[in-house]
This record gives C-alpha cells, sequence and structure tokens, in this order.
C-alpha cells in the first residue's frame, strides 16, 4: 500500500523547537506514557462515548474494500468490514469464519461461518462469501492487488453456512492473504444494486461500526453497528475520524484535548510528547521499513562488493539515534519484520575500514559517483541522506542528493529510469498481508511486477525459495526458506536496509484499549472511554 | 460606466481561454502516471493501461482539451482520480471554505491596517510610526505556517478560546475555526495595504486641495477621513487587489496547518497524485478568480476614480 508523508515534515524543525520550549514550561510532572504497544486497560471496559481521532491521511480514495489503493482507506475500511480470518495483533484469528478446514494436499479449504449481520441488518450467507472472495480472486475486479487472490480456483455454497474454496495450486500464505481488506466480505445484493462507485461512498459491512457521515478530506463519523457478531463490542457509539494533514496541528490538536488521539507523531516530538500530563505515546512495531534501493543493473552497483561495501559505509546507529530519535530498528533484511523475519541473521555493522577494503577489491577501486534520489519534501528522508553521503564520501563514493516528487520518482525508479539509488519514504510501502510471502516476492522476484522494487535484483536461488515457501503449507519448511531468502539477500544486498520503522501514535489517558497492530490498523472495537 | 464594464469584460475574454489552455496543459507536461499512482504498487501493466484507457489519457491531447473545456462549461469536471468521486460537488463544498476565510481575512486586514497607517501618516516619524512599521515589518516577514502555529500555541493551546484546527458543522463553528487563520492572512497581508496607505496619505496631505479644505475651516477629522482617505485609497485598492488573487496561492499552506478543508489543500494533494482532472479544474477555477478579482478592483477603481473610466 503506497500513502504519503512527504507533505507534513517541512515546518517538523522549526515547530519542534516550539514544542520543545513550550513542553518545559509546562507544568506537567509525571504521567509519562509507555512505549509498548498498547494502552492501559485497566478496569472493566464501558460502553458509550466518542473517540475522536486526528489522523494524517484520510479515506479519501473511497470505502470500497476491493481496489482500496492507500491507508487513509484501508484502515477506516478495516473498522467497517469484517474477513473470514482476521487480524489480531500478528497472528490471525477466527473472523465470520468461525471454523475451517483443509484437505491434506492443503488445495481444498472448507469454511464454517458464524452467525453474523451486516449493518443494514441482512445475514452474512455463504452467497455473499462467495461473491466476495470471487471478487477477491478476479484479477479484472481486484486489479491492485490480484497477486494476493490469484491462487484461487473456485468458490463454492455448500450449505447457508459453509463455504469451501479450491485453489489452483497450493498456496503457503492463503489464509492470511484472505485476511487482507480487499477479501473483505461485502453484501452481494447491495453491492449488486448500487454497484461499486456508489459503494464506495456507502459501504455497508459487517464490521463493528458502520458509516455515518463522509466527508472527504475532511471528517469520517463511524457509528456502532448495532449487529455487529463480537458481544458487547464496539464499545465506542461513535468514531469520529479527522483529518488533519499538517503533523504539527495534529500533535497540538492532541495536546489541547480537542482530539483523543493522533497518528503520525513526528520523532523529534515523541519525548515532548511523552512528558505532557495526561498525554500518551505509542511507539508500535509495523510492517513498514527504510531501506537505500540500488538499480542493481548500473555500474558499478552491479558489483556485490560494492553494495557490500556501501552496507559497512552506512552508520545505521547514529542515524538511528540523531534522525528517528531511537523510534526504529536497525535492519537485519531487505524486507520488513513479517512473520519469518529472522533475528539471527546480523545486521550490517558499521565499518569503515571493511567497506575501504571490499571496494579496493571491487570493480570500484578508486570510488565513485553516484546519484541518490529522495522524496522531496520529506525531512527525515533528506537527514538521513545527508548524513549517509557524507559517511560515503569517506570511502571515495560521491554521492549527489537529488529531491524528487515522489509519485514521479517512484514510477521512473521502477523502470529503470531514476537515479542510481532511491529512498522512498518510511511509509511508503508496507506489507498488507501479515506473511512474507507479498513483500518478499515484490523484493526478491523482478518478475513480480515492480522489477524488484526497481533494483532489478534477479537471484534464480532466492526465487526458486520464494516458490518453495509458497508451494507448502509446512511452517516450519516455510521458516526455513524465507530465512534462507533473508541470509541471502543481506550477502546481495539490492539495498542496504535501515531500518525496521514504528507508527507513532498519540492518546489522553480516557482512552482505554487503544492499540496499533504491525499492519497499520488500530482495532478501534476494543477502545473503550475512560472518565 | 456600462460601457466601460462592457469593454473590461471583453477583454477578459482572451485571458480566460489562455487559462483553460494553460491548466490543461501544464498538467500534462509534467511526468508521472496517474494510472500507476491510483492502482498503487502491485498494479500489472495491462491494468494501468486499462485504467488509462478507461480516464481517457490514451486520446490525444486536442481530444482532451476539447472535452475538458466542453465539461467545464457546465461545471463538469469528471471524476478525481484520487478521490474517486465526481469533482464538480465536491469543489462546490470547497469554494466556501476558502472564499470564508479570504473574505475574512480582507476584512481583518482592513480593519487592522486602515486605522494603523492613518495614524503613522499623521504621526510621520515619531515613535508611534517607528512602532506600527516595526510591527508591519515582523507580522510580513514571518511565514505565515509559523505565525499560525504560533497563533494556535497561544489563543487554543494557552487560553483555549479557539479551536485548533477543523472548520466546523455550523455557521458560528466556522467563524471560530476561521477566525485564527483569517488572522494569520490578514496578518500578512495588512502591512501590505498599511504601507501603500501611508504612503498615499502622506502624499496627499501634502496636495493643495487638502490645504484649501483646511483652509476653508474643515475639521482635521473630516479632511482625513473624507478628503485624504479617499484620494489616498486609490493604489491601496490596486495592491489588494493584486494580493488577493496572490493570496489564493497562499492559502495552501494555512489551509494544511488549519486542516480546512478548502481549495488550497485540495490542489496540493491533486498535483502530488497527478490527479490530472482535479488539477485542471483546480487551476481553471483558480484563474477565472484571478480574472475576477482583478476586473472587480478595476471597477472599484473607477468608481473612487472617475478619470479612468474615459
Amino acid at each position: 500500500m503506497t500513502s504519503g508523508r512527504y507533505g507534513a515534515a517541512a515546518v517538523a524543525l522549526i515547530a519542534a523547537l516550539m514544542l520543545a520550549a513550550c513542553g518545559g514550561s509546562s507544568k506537567s510532572s509525571s504521567t509519562t506514557g509507555g512505549t509498548a504497544t498498547g494502552s492501559q486497560a485497566a478496569g472493566t471496559p464501558k460502553t458509550g462515548g466518542t473517540l475522536v481521532f486526528a489522523r494524517s491521511l484520510d479515506a479519501e480514495a473511497g470505502l470500497n474494500p476491493i481496489n482500496a489503493p492507500n491507508n487513509g482507506s484501508i484502515f477506516t475500511i478495516q473498522q467497517i468490514f469484517d474477513q473470514l480470518v482476521e487480524v489480531n495483533g500478528d497472528k490471525l484469528e477466527p473472523g465470520l469464519a468461525e471454523s475451517w478446514t483443509h484437505s491434506a494436499d492443503g488445495k481444498t479449504w472448507t469454511f464454517k461461518l458464524r452467525d453474523a449481520k451486516f449493518s443494514n441488518g441482512s445475514p452474512v450467507t455463504a452467497a455473499d462469501v462467495k461473491f466476495s472472495i470471487e471478487r477477491f480472486a478476479d484479477p479484472k475486479i481486484n486489479t491492485n492487488y490480484a497477486t494476493l487472490g490469484s491462487s484461487i480456483d473456485t468458490v463454492k455454497v455448500i450449505d447457508p453456512k459453509t463455504v469451501q474454496i479450491k485453489l489452483k495450486e497450493v498456496d503457503g500464505a492463503f489464509l492470511e492473504n484472505i485476511a487482507m481488506f480487499a477479501a473483505a466480505i461485502v453484501p452481494k445484493a447491495v453491492v449488486q444494486k448500487v454497484g461499486d462507485k456508489a459503494f464506495a461512498n456507502k459501504p455497508v459491512g459487517s464490521g463493528p461500526f458502520m458509516v455515518d457521515k463522509y466527508q472527504r478530506r475532511q471528517e469520517t463519523i463511524l457509528k456502532r453497528n448495532p449487529y455487529y457478531w463480537r458481544k458487547g463490542q464496539p464499545y465506542l457509539d461513535e468514531v469520529r475520524f479527522k483529518f488533519v494533514p499538517d503533523a504539527n496541528t495534529r500533535t497540538l490538536e492532541l495536546r489541547s484535548g480537542q482530539v483523543d488521539v493522533a497518528d503520525g507523531i513526528p520523532y523529534n516530538q515523541v519525548n515532548s510528547l511523552k512528558g505532557a500530563s495526561g498525554l500518551n505515546v505509542e511507539v508500535a512495531d509495523s510492517l513498514k521499513w527504510d531501506s537505500i534501493f540500488f538499480d542493481t543493473k548500473k555500474k558499478p552497483l552491479n558489483d556485490v562488493k560494492v553494495r557490500q561495501a556501501l552496507a559497512y559505509a552506512t552508520p545505521n546507529d547514529q542515524i538511528l539515534k540523531t534522525v528517528l530519535f531511537g523510534n526504529g530498528q536497525v535492519a537485519n533484511s531487505q524486507i520488513p519484520r513479517v512473520k519469518y523475519w529472522d533475528d539471527s541473521v546480523k545486521p550490517y555493522p558499521f565499518d569503515p575500514a571493511k567497506a575501504k577494503q571490499l571496494l579496493s577489491q571491487s570493480s570500484a577501486p578508486n570510488g565513485f559517483n553516484m546519484e541518490l534520489q529522495i522524496p522531496s519534501g520529506d525531512a527525515v528522508e533528506k537527514q538521513e541522506a545527508e548524513i549517509i553521503k557524507d559517511e560515503w564520501g569517506k570511502i571515495g563514493v560521491k554521492v549527489n542528493i537529488v529531491p524528487r516528487d515522489f509519485g514521479t520518482m517512484f514510477s521512473d525508479w521502477l523502470s529503470g529510469k531514476g537515479g542510481d539509488a532511491a529512498t522512498f519514504p518510511g511509509d511508503a510501502l508496507s506489507s498488507d498481508t501479515l506473511s512474507d510471502d507479498e513483500i518478499a516476492a515484490l523484493m526478491y522476484d523482478p518478475k513480480a511486477g515492480l522489477s524488484s522494487l526497481g533494483t532489478f535484483y534477479d537471484n534464480p536461488k532466492v526465487t526458486r525459495l520464494l516458490q518453495d515457501a509458497k508451494g507448502t503449507i509446512d511452517d516450519s519448511k516455510r521458516a526455513q526458506d524465507f530465512s534462507q531468502i533473508q541470509a541471502i539477500g543481506q550477502q546481495d544486498v539490492p539495498s542496504v536496509p535501515l531500518f525496521f520503522t514504528k507508527s507513532v501514535s498519540g492518546y489522553r489517558d480516557k482512552v482505554n484499549g487503544f492499540q496499533t497492530y504491525p499492519i497499520g490498523w488500530w482495532p478501534l472495537r476494543e477502545v473503550w472511554m475512560g472518565s | 460606466m456600462t460601457g466601460y464594464i462592457l469593454r473590461r469584460i471583453v477583454q477578459a475574454i482572451p485571458v480566460l481561454i489562455g487559462i483553460t489552455l494553460a491548466s490543461f496543459l501544464l498538467i500534462h507536461l509534467v511526468p508521472g502516471d496517474p494510472a500507476r499512482i491510483i492502482l498503487g504498487a502491485r498494479a500489472t501493466p495491462q491494468a494501468i493501461a486499462d485504467l488509462n484507457h478507461e480516464l481517457g489519457l490514451d486520446r490525444s491531447l486536442i481530444a482532451q482539451y476539447v472535452s475538458f473545456v466542453g465539461g467545464a462549461v457546465h461545471l463538469d469536471f469528471g471524476d478525481s482520480i484520487k478521490q474517486n468521486t465526481a469533482i464538480g460537488p465536491l469543489l462546490g463544498s470547497r469554494i466556501g471554505v476558502t472564499l470564508f476565510l479570504l473574505i475574512y481575512a480582507v476584512i481583518i486586514s482592513i480593519v487592522v491596517a486602515v486605522p494603523l497607517a492613518i495614524v503613522s501618516a499623521l504621526r510621520r516619524n515619531r515613535p508611534a510610526d517607528h512602532a506600527i512599521r516595526l510591527f508591519s515589518m515582523v507580522t510580513f516577514a514571518m511565514p505565515s505556517f509559523l505565525l499560525g502555529l504560533l497563533l494556535i500555541l497561544f489563543f487554543s493551546l494557552k487560553l483555549g478560546w479557539l479551536p485548533t484546527a477543523g472548520y466546523g458543522d455550523t455557521f458560528p463553528e466556522h467563524v471560530k475555526s476561521l477566525t485564527l487563520p483569517a488572522i494569520t492572512v490578514g496578518l500578512y497581508l495588512a502591512p501590505i495595504l498599511l504601507r501603500t496607505l501611508r504612503v498615499g496619505i502622506i502624499e496627499t496631505l501634502g496636495t493643495e486641495f487638502v490645504e484649501a479644505a483646511r483652509a476653508r475651516g474643515l475639521s482635521e477629522r473630516r479632511v482625513v477621513l473624507k478628503h485624504v482617505l479617499r484620494n489616498s485609497l486609490i493604489s491601496t485598492v490596486t495592491v489588494l487587489g493584486l494580493n488577493v488573487g496572490f493570496l489564493l496561492s497562499g492559502l495552501v499552506i494555512i489551509e494544511n496547518v488549519f486542516a480546512l478543508p478548502g481549495m488550497g489543500s485540495e490542489l496540493v494533494n491533486a498535483i502530488l497524485a497527478r490527479d490530472y482532472p482535479m488539477v485542471q479544474a483546480l487551476t481553471l477555477i483558480f484563474g477565472v478568480a484571478v480574472v475576477m478579482i482583478n476586473l472587480l478592483t478595476d471597477l472599484l477603481y473607477a468608481q473612487l476614480d472617475p478619470r479612468v473610466r474615459l
């Protein structure tokens, strides 16, 4: 999924200084927020109340689960819809399907549906499931995420409460894939009656909330779905998503108490917010990451020794401390931390001597010039790039930083017409599923549609391992394959991985049960308002 | 007067045609593929080609221009690529916000600038004049996003009088929500008016008809308000007109800072997303608005100074 962070960063520095000053003078003393995931859920949940949530992104692209193009829409959609199998933190749990079985060969899956209703009162039937999953599997309808539904062959209604899905081939990530937003179960009758475009404005789902008011780039108001199947949930009567694109304003809205939650808090404001009374900061793990990608077709970056030298010359720890204010983790993989992430793979240490030595043995022993394109207006990427330019310069690699509008830069980059290297905004790409398959294919498989994220990396051994992993439902076998892929990827370094980045949100004391899943959205059905 | 108005309107027509051409061509000259942006990272080349076809982006530029102008005449700008909905009604709700903000800001700037300019001119080179000029220099030089954030810090965070951001649902809420942004814009505009008006008043004060008015025994108050001010306003009106057009583009940042659902933030969003139809529609509307404001300025100018009608 793609999104845009580049708008907000321009004023961050000055405002941070102002806020630091302001934070110091305020009377707040204690109440430092926890940095772990999940807000304090002390006491018994209370029903009622409104949660006002200032968001950095808006659901402006519509609320239709199929083809939802960005997190602005996806994160709202997840409050309105259910899938057969659902995300709970970094695990899957039963959703509209209360149980499921699969055949010995892993190609036939049978789902038993629970009693559930859409927000218009009509029951969720096997026919709705068949309709929705068939749409997900149809590359003509599910154009944006076609590959994730491509293993599905047929969907059969066995009885009103049972659905059978047959696969063309075994798909190790099948359950994770049908747990994504695009595979949400929609009411067949409504979608067929109003069509996709109207449905995007007035969606009907079986999720905890339903749409009450939808004003693009302004406000989306969700009301409790009275028919929701999880007993007692949601606790909130109402969720008001307020679109506040400017990061500093969002933070001020939270400080002034005009909103209860704000997402996308800039790294440089985390500490000052933690010190403010009545406020908490959540720094949550995410499926996002930050890397410097190389065009491995270009000389001398086609030489693995050159790429390794650059990896050794990159001071991840220093950048993490100074630019991200510690809110991240030095990455040891070419892809984010998904299900099979192996922490035993070592990240490249910062070792300029080793970098110099490797470079001297490479095809460019005396160094070279390269162009690094970065998204314009993104303060974090710019600061990272400046530090890297400095360090790489010391081993003789002269970096020319070229900031560009990200939309144009990205399409140029994917077609090999960008610079020698590129960085993307830290939240531009993230995994849409809880399994490695999706993002690993994009990164390592040049034929997966994005030319290995524009690196044109192509290692037959890795693509074979990818296929092996996909072709089995044996979890330990899959874990082994992905671990090997991770190790080989780190050896070949088509990109210098920088960090696994975090999602930073702030919330007020009265908000209970708030958490951000690694996949990026929040199970707001669990949130309740204290006094 | 009627002849003058008609003449000015006819003169505006070629400008308007130029604007449609420019707004249409500009975005096509910029690289970037809207289909890729809409469909996201995973889309296949076939899906991208299909969407470009569906959007009509594979047609000739002339065909696209003709359908653009044809639609625009009926306020039909097609569908927004990014927002997946009809542009006309969407922008309908945005124009009000921006206009409201603009008018509010102009009123604030006039309320601030006119009295200060009079005081400043009458007390030329005295402490009051220096203080006013210093004030105007500071608010003019301060970047608007910074001024906006400072105002938020003080009025909403410290005093809690006004909302931090947003637009509200009812008219009183709109007024409250727009007060800080309007002050931000108004304080940028006020110094420009103040300085022009101050110079105008000083010049007028030295003219013979002012001497004559005084000699006739008119009160100083009447001399200044009736004779001096009216004659000094002419250049100020021109400056105001030019700057309001310019301000339209400046609202972009303010709307972003204060999370206002106006035209400015819509334009930035559309440009970043390569939302061709939206960019075209907005450029056209902004262009037409500037032409209209200039036309209005000319008419007001003619009203203040009958000589220009000749």
